[in-house]
């Protein structure tokens, strides 16, 4: 089958598409006449284009789109409406013009016989670019012609035009126009982007969106026509001329629409719009022809054939699948009538069983009949019953009457039934019950229950009777279903009894003692008139309730039930007490006896408790017990005041003794500073409570006044506070602190009010007993007394202190003065020798001489400076010691000095030294100091004199010195200078002098920046504020000088420092780099411009190598394309060789950045290794790499090319089958990097040399092996510019491990 | 039509391209047309030889900055091949007028230099070229770099 399907698709031939008549013209037709001929071709096209059918028609020239120019047979040239446009776009002028002049030649033709099929045709024009193409005869004489129009109008049976979209093919760019613009600037764009046709759009605003839609087309046709018919296309505009509207097409159309839309319309070319109706391309014929495509179609051809294949086989399972239902059908048909029969079966079984049911129900007919029998039977056992039955039973309606009574009833009240039934029942109810019964009848008609009622009805002889009843009410029938039983016998009796128990009660009442029957559980059965009296409950409160309930104290009532519990076992306890709680919430103490009432089992039944109250008995006893203990308590705390004679321990003692004796919330002892103030002291307060601390507390309007010694107010207490009625000193104080209830009493000390001390409760009235404000009086007394000793005791301590304390103060004074003493004696003692020390020790010479100039003390210096011993001059005259020229002189100032007020002076004059003689005759040179003294035996000379002979010749030294290193830094080309910190000049060489144009005369002492001027200045000035701080600096500086030089100079300035680390000054050192920069520049330029002049040769020379080498350009013989290859790697390594040198030298000279950054240390190995993979491979060199996850700060170009550097090294000169490890180990401060191979290692004298350029263990290393000799160079670098190391180490035959550092950073 | 003309018709390196001929795969891409501009006349050959056999691309060629800036507007290449060192004006200054051109600021511009620094090729980049290409470079895989700078082998 797909056979018979490829066999269906018949490819277009030749024949088909060409046009055997296309315009023909001679060569000397002007252009006008063959735009006309062109034009009335294109205008006849429609007319000739629907001559359609199926017979292959030759294609006419219908639609020319261009014309042959042809001499006789021989075909000259071609002019098309593109060149057409083109020239007028040019605005060429053509009338006259012969088409030979213009014509496209030679032109590019297809031989007949290579034209096998349409594809052939297709490719030409495709690869020419051209939509006509001749085809000629094997002599070159005219066949006809191919266009594209031609092969679309021809394809038309070609259905895959069907599978594809017009979005496929499409042009996009699409070249448009506005509709204002004029037809030769339309012209002009058709040429420049040489297309066939201007799309005219139309901006629309959609949304927020402008959107272009296209409204018109203008054509090279339209073009070729409108120059046939004359119009100037400058004046013309689109919008008059354009074809409008358009027919559009959508990108998701097929082609075959195109094709059809483009076949019906005459239309070479369709624009596409979006669904917006935006322009979204164009369609050409060129567009539909590219389908055509040969590869293209084979593909879309096998594609069909597949899609056949599988349509085939669908539609053969479909048909398998048809005739599988059509089986089941019958199938199903089949089952259908089985089911039949079997329904018919049923209807069978199911009438049989109609006819027994019918049979049943007669039966159960018969069944029923015999019930209802029985049920007669019984209703009139029933009624029998209801007769004789001595129980009172009736029916009675809730209208109030009866409405079946049995005969009891007549029997037992004395009336007819009929008389019964005749009146409302109610009217026989005893007057009493009436409420009741009537509530009674209303709660049967609510639905309720009646159990036990009892009521009274009246006899016929006017006695009542009393009934109990039980009834039920039926709503539905209105009716009351009830049995009386007659009680009236037993009422009689319970009447009796009551009357007895009133009776027993009366006498119970009348006892004094509380009288309580209980019954088995507990519960109150008899209460008397006492128990009443004292609980203030009444009986009928407490009767029915465990006694427990009601008047037991929660806390006692377990204990009462033990007790009770006891008593029923009819275990009768002796006496015991426990505590009533009354109605108003007091309390009572009851003491109780027992007796127990059995029954006829001996099961005790009433429990029987006589008791009296002993409440107020125990209280009395309680307070004499209570004031015994005060009594003992008063004197305990006497005892404890008194013991102590420390004031605080005494208050302190009292408030906590008081507070618990009387067992208040708080006491406070207040201490009055005036008559209207005081302060509280101390304080004891119930643990627990929660008020703040009244400690410190001021105590304002106490008014004190009223009270004198004489007038000595007893304590006093108030019960409530809130009463108002209250005389107490200390009640508005307290009120504020949430004071209810309070009592207090005034201290004395002696006749003198001390204080007061108050006893309080906080939220209650608090009757105060008379004994509680006797007790607070009288240790308010006993406190007085205490407070007195113990102040007596304090004041003598204090004075005792204060003594101990003055001898103290005077006593250390003491100690401190003959301390000073012995120190000012030490010093003196200590100040003696250190004199006499630098007497004798000191180098100057000391003497002294009296007022006739004779020598009287002469120390050891004055020794060794003059040669003399002490005894050869004692009583000398100083002339001994003088030269004697100056004797005169030195007498005569002596003189005068001795006149002058003055102590001291020097003896030199500006002019000369003091000159000095020694022993040996020798003058010299001195300087000397002269005072005066005036003593007992008149004034007193003391020479100091220093012999500055080696002073002296030191100085003439240093001026020698100094004169040479003044000649050496002039003879300088550099400016030197020294600069104080004051910033000014105190030495140059003349070279600064010459530079400046200053001489030093004037520049010593000046400030630099009056020297070098404000821009000079600004430069430096950070630089020498840098120095003065005391570090070195040094900077380049680019500057014009004053006559206009520009100018480069490079300083350093050098801090000079004392003794002490502080800075004296700096050295500058400048010097003019100019020439230096100058140089550098050069150097740089050179650098670039020879890196690119010999790379560009290079390129040239490489590419046309490979092209070579490729062979494409042909074949060469065997050692011609070896000599290619040997060319091909000199030009590589020549160009790794310019690559190295330049990376090389623009590291050295720093011109290379490192952009230092956090890289994966892993990443880079393994992006090093990859790159260096294809070489190991060519060399079976395995590359072993141990990439620990660690992070660096590096540069990672350039971290990866030293790997490459150093793998590359490591394979080159390893021996095939070997490995190459490159490894990381992260260190303390850094990261070691290695690379090791089994190569052929190196020298040890090599070892430190081989990081240097062009240095190999080999000299013809880099020839062999293709390297540069600057690789190691190269990486030495980096390393180091990342402040790392780079060595190897290496054993000749084993091989070598290069080692890096990378330092921890960033 | 104006271009149907001698231009390349007696080309000896038009042969038509088959399969067999060149398995690589840079081959069965669509024709493109580049612009090479390049002041070295040397190199526009080989440039175009190189991509005409690999991959029967149409190679346009500018000898200088101005003229490559009227052949970008008016040929509408696919793409540009840039060099960086030219008398006129150097690479990056044209790019720069490329890019401010409407109607070739879409076109991809591929720099070729000598100057292999990282530092130049990330210059590079960031101006917004596709991709470096080093001189010397191999003209036979020229094509196969630039499809690969621009995505054209899908």
């Amino acid at each position: 089958m797909p056979s018979a399907n490829r066999q269906a698709i018949q490819l277009l031939t030749v024949e088909q598409i060409l046009d055997y008549q296309p315009l023909k013209v001679d060569p000397n037709t002007t252009i006008e006449s063959v735009v006309e001929q062109m034009g009335q071709a294109a205008g006849q096209a429609c007319q000739l284009a629907e001559v359609a059918s199926n017979v292959p028609q030759p294609i006419s020239t219908a639609s020319s789109s261009c014309a042959l120019i042809v001499a006789g047979n021989e075909l000259l040239g071609i002019f098309t409406e593109r060149d057409l446009v083109r020239l007028v776009a040019r605005r060429m002028e053509l009338n006259g013009v012969p088409v030979a002049a213009v014509m496209t030649t030679p032109v590019v033709t297809l031989k007949r016989s290579e034209a096998d099929s349409i594809f052939t045709v297709l490719s030409t024009l495709k690869q020419h670019r051209i939509r006509q193409l001749p085809i000629v005869d094997e002599a070159g004489a005219l066949l006809g012609l191919v266009t594209q129009a031609g092969i679309r109008r021809a394809m038309h049976p070609f259905n895959f035009l069907k599978l594809r979209s017009v979005g496929e093919v499409m042009a996009r760019n699409v070249i448009q126009a506005k509709a204002t613009e004029n037809l030769l600037e339309l012209a002009q764009r058709m040429t420049r982007y040489r297309v066939s046709c201007v799309v005219i759009t139309q901006t629309r605003h959609q949304g927020n969106f402008l959107l272009e839609v296209p409204i018109g087309i203008v054509t090279e046709r339209d073009i070729v026509q409108f120059q046939a018919l004359g119009l100037s296309l400058s004046q013309t505009l689109a919008q008059t001329v354009m074809s409008t509207p358009l027919f559009l097409v959508h990108p998701q159309d097929t082609l075959w629409r195109a094709q059809e839309a483009m076949q019906q319309r005459h239309i070479r070319r369709l624009v596409v719009a979006n669904e917006a109706g935006g322009l979204a391309g164009i369609v050409t014929q060129t567009s539909l022809l590219q389908i055509l495509d040969p590869l293209a179609m084979l593909t879309d051809i096998e594609q069909l054939q597949q899609l056949g294949e599988v349509q085939t086989t669908r539609l053969n399972e479909a048909n398998q699948q048809l005739q599988r239902t059509n089986q089941a059908l019958q199938a199903e048909v089949a089952e259908r009538c089985r089911l039949e029969a079997i329904l018919q079966n049923a209807h069978d079984v199911l009438e049989e069983r109609v006819g027994l049911q019918a049979a049943q129900i007669v039966q159960t007919d018969e069944a029923l009949q015999q019930v209802t029998q029985e049920r007669q039977r019984a209703q009139a056992q029933l009624e029998q019953f209801f007769a004789v039955t001595p129980s009172l039973l009736c029916i009675a309606g809730l209208d109030g009457y009866f409405k079946r009574l049995n005969p009891a009833f007549a029997n037992v009240l004395g009336y007819d039934t009929a008389e019964l039934l005749a009146h409302p029942f109610i009217s026989f109810v005893h007057p009493e019950d009436l409420a009741a019964t009537q509530a009674e009848v209303k709660r049967l008609a609510a639905g309720k229950f009646t159990i036990a009622f009892e009521n009274r009805y009246r006899c016929k002889d006017g006695s009542y009777r009393w009934f109990s009843w039980n009834a039920t009410a039926s709503l539905e029938e209105q009716t009351i279903y009830a049995v009386a039983q007659d009680i009236t016998e037993r009422k009689q009796l319970e009447d009796d009894l009551k009357q007895e128990r009133n009776f027993i009660a009366a006498v119970l009442d009348t006892v004094g003692a509380l009288v309580v029957v209980l019954d088995q559980t507990g519960r109150v059965v008899s209460f008397n008139n006492t128990c009443e009296q004292v609980s203030g409950y009444g009986a009928s409160e407490v009767q029915g309730h465990p006694i427990w309930e009601v008047l037991i104290p929660f806390a006692e009532r377990a204990e009462v039930q033990a007790t009770f519990h006891q008593l029923k076992q009819a275990q009768t306890p002796n006496q015991y007490e426990n505590h009533w709680r009354c109605k108003d919430g007091t309390r009572r103490l009851i003491n109780w006896s027992n007796t127990v009432l059995k029954d006829a089992m001996g099961i005790v039944e009433y429990v029987i408790g006589t008791g009296i109250d002993v409440t107020s008995q125990r209280q009395i006893e309680r307070n004499l017990a209570h004031q015994y203990r005060q009594g003992h308590v008063l004197s305990e705390i006497t005892r404890k005041i008194r013991e102590s004679l420390e004031i605080e321990e005494i208050l302190q003692t009292a408030v906590t003794e008081v507070r618990e004796l009387l067992g208040c919330d708080r006491v406070l002892i207040i201490e009055c500073n005036s008559e209207e103030t005081g302060q509280v002291i101390q304080e004891a307060k119930r643990s627990g409570e929660v008020s703040p601390s009244l400690i410190g507390q001021q105590v304002a309007g106490l008014k004190l006044m009223s009270i004198s010694a004489a007038t000595m107010p007893q304590a006093c207490a108030c019960e409530d506070l809130k009463s108002g009625r209250c005389s107490l000193y200390t009640a508005a104080f307290l009120e504020q602190w949430d004071t209810q209830s309070c009592m207090e009493a005034a201290i004395y000390v002696g006749d003198q009010l001390w204080g007061l001390i108050t006893a309080s409760e906080c939220d209650r009235p608090r009757q105060w007993q008379a004994f509680e404000v006797d007790l607070i009086q009288q240790l308010a007394d006993q406190m007085g007394v205490a407070i007195s000793q113990a102040q007596l005791l304090n004041n003598l301590e204090a004075r005792v202190r204060r003594r101990s304390h003055q001898l103290m103060q005077t006593n250390h004074q003491l100690r401190q003065e003959i301390q000073e003493r012995i120190r000012i004696e030490n010093a003196l003692r200590e100040s003696q020798q250190k004199l006499e020390g630098i007497l004798d020790n000191a180098d100057e010479a000391i003497i002294s001489i009296d007022h006739q100039q004779r020598i009287v003390l002469y120390n050891q210096g004055a020794e060794r400076i003059f040669g003399y011993p002490f005894d050869e001059v004692q009583n000398q005259s100083l002339n001994i010691l003088l030269p004697e020229a100056f004797r005169q002189i030195h007498q005569r100032h002596i003189r005068n000095f001795a006149l002058s007020s003055d102590t001291s002076r020097q003896m030199a004059n500006r002019r000369r030294d003091v000159l000095g003689r020694r022993k040996t005759g020798e003058a010299f040179p001195a300087e000397a100091s002269i005072s005066k003294l005036h003593t007992k035996t008149g004034p007193l000379f003391t020479v100091i004199l220093k012999d500055i002979t080696e002073q002296r010749q030191s100085e003439a030294a240093l001026r020698r010195s100094e004169e040479q290193l003044r000649l050496t830094t002039d003879a300088l080309p550099a400016l030197i200078c020294y600069v104080d910190t004051q910033q000014r000049y105190r030495f140059n060489n003349q070279t600064y002098e010459d530079w400046f144009q200053t001489p030093a005369s004037e520049l010593q002492g000046r400030h630099v920046w009056e020297v070098m001027g404000d821009d000079y200045y600004a430069l430096v000035k950070p630089h020498i504020e840098a120095v003065l701080s005391g570090q070195k600096s040094s900077f380049e500086a680019e500057l014009t000088t004053p006559d206009g030089k520009f100018r480069c100079l490079m300083a350093t300035y050098i801090p000079e420092m004392d003794d002490h680390g502080h800075v004296k000054g700096f050295f500058g050192l400048t010097n003019d780099i100019s020439d230096r920069k100058a140089t550098e520049r050069m150097k740089d330029e050179f650098v670039s411009i020879v890196g690119h002049e010999l790379r560009t040769p290079l390129t040239s020379i490489h590419g046309s190598l490979k092209i070579l080498a490729s062979k494409k350009l042909g074949t060469l013989t065997p050692q011609g394309q070896e000599f290619i290859e040997i060319s091909l790697k000199n030009t590589q390594r020549l160009t790794r060789l310019i690559n190295d040198v330049l990376d090389l030298e623009r590291m050295e000279s720093d011109r290379v950045t490192m952009f230092m950054q956090i890289c994966n240390l892993a990443e880079l190995m393994t992006q090093a290794t990859q790159a260096m993979q294809t070489m190991a491979d060519a060399q079976t060199i395995q590359i072993i790499v141990n990439a620990p996850e660690l992070t660096i700060w590096a540069d990672p170009d350039h971290i990866v090319q030293v790997f490459t550097n150093l793998l590359s090294n490591a394979i080159k000169f390893s021996s095939p089958h070997t490995t190459v490890w490159l490894s990381a180990t992260k260190r303390e401060a850094d990261t070691l990097i290695q690379v090791k191979d089994q190569g052929r290692g190196i020298p040890p004298n090599k070892v430190e040399t081989i990081f240097e350029r062009f240095c190999q263990v080999d000299a013809s290393d880099s020839r062999q092996l293709g390297g540069t000799g600057l690789g190691l160079a190269i990486c030495k670098n980096i390393v180091q510019r990342h402040g790392g190391k780079i060595w190897v180490e290496s054993t000749v035959g084993i091989g070598s491990t290069f080692f890096f550092t990378l330092p921890d950073g960033g | 039509m104006g271009k149907n003309s001698k231009l390349r018709t007696q080309n000896s390196y038009q042969q038509p391209i088959t399969k067999n001929q060149h398995p690589d795969p840079a081959v069965i891409m669509p024709t493109k047309r580049i612009l090479l501009i390049d002041d070295e006349v040397d190199i526009h050959k080989i440039t175009e030889v190189g991509l005409m056999i690999e991959a029967g691309w149409e190679l346009l060629t500018a000898g200088s900055s101005d003229e490559g800036l009227k052949l970008v507007s008016s040929e509408q290449p696919d793409a540009i091949l840039l060099d960086v060192m030219m008398p006129d004006r150097d690479g990056v200054a044209t790019f720069e007028l490329i890019q401010k051109s409407p109607d070739a600021q879409n076109i991809p511009v591929i720099f070729m230099t000598a100057k292999a620094q990282a530092a130049d090729r990330r210059r590079f980049y960031a101006l917004g070229a596709k991709g470096v290409i080093t001189k010397p470079f191999d003209p036979m895989t020229l094509a196969s770099q630039i499809a690969g700078f621009l995505g054209w082998q899908s």
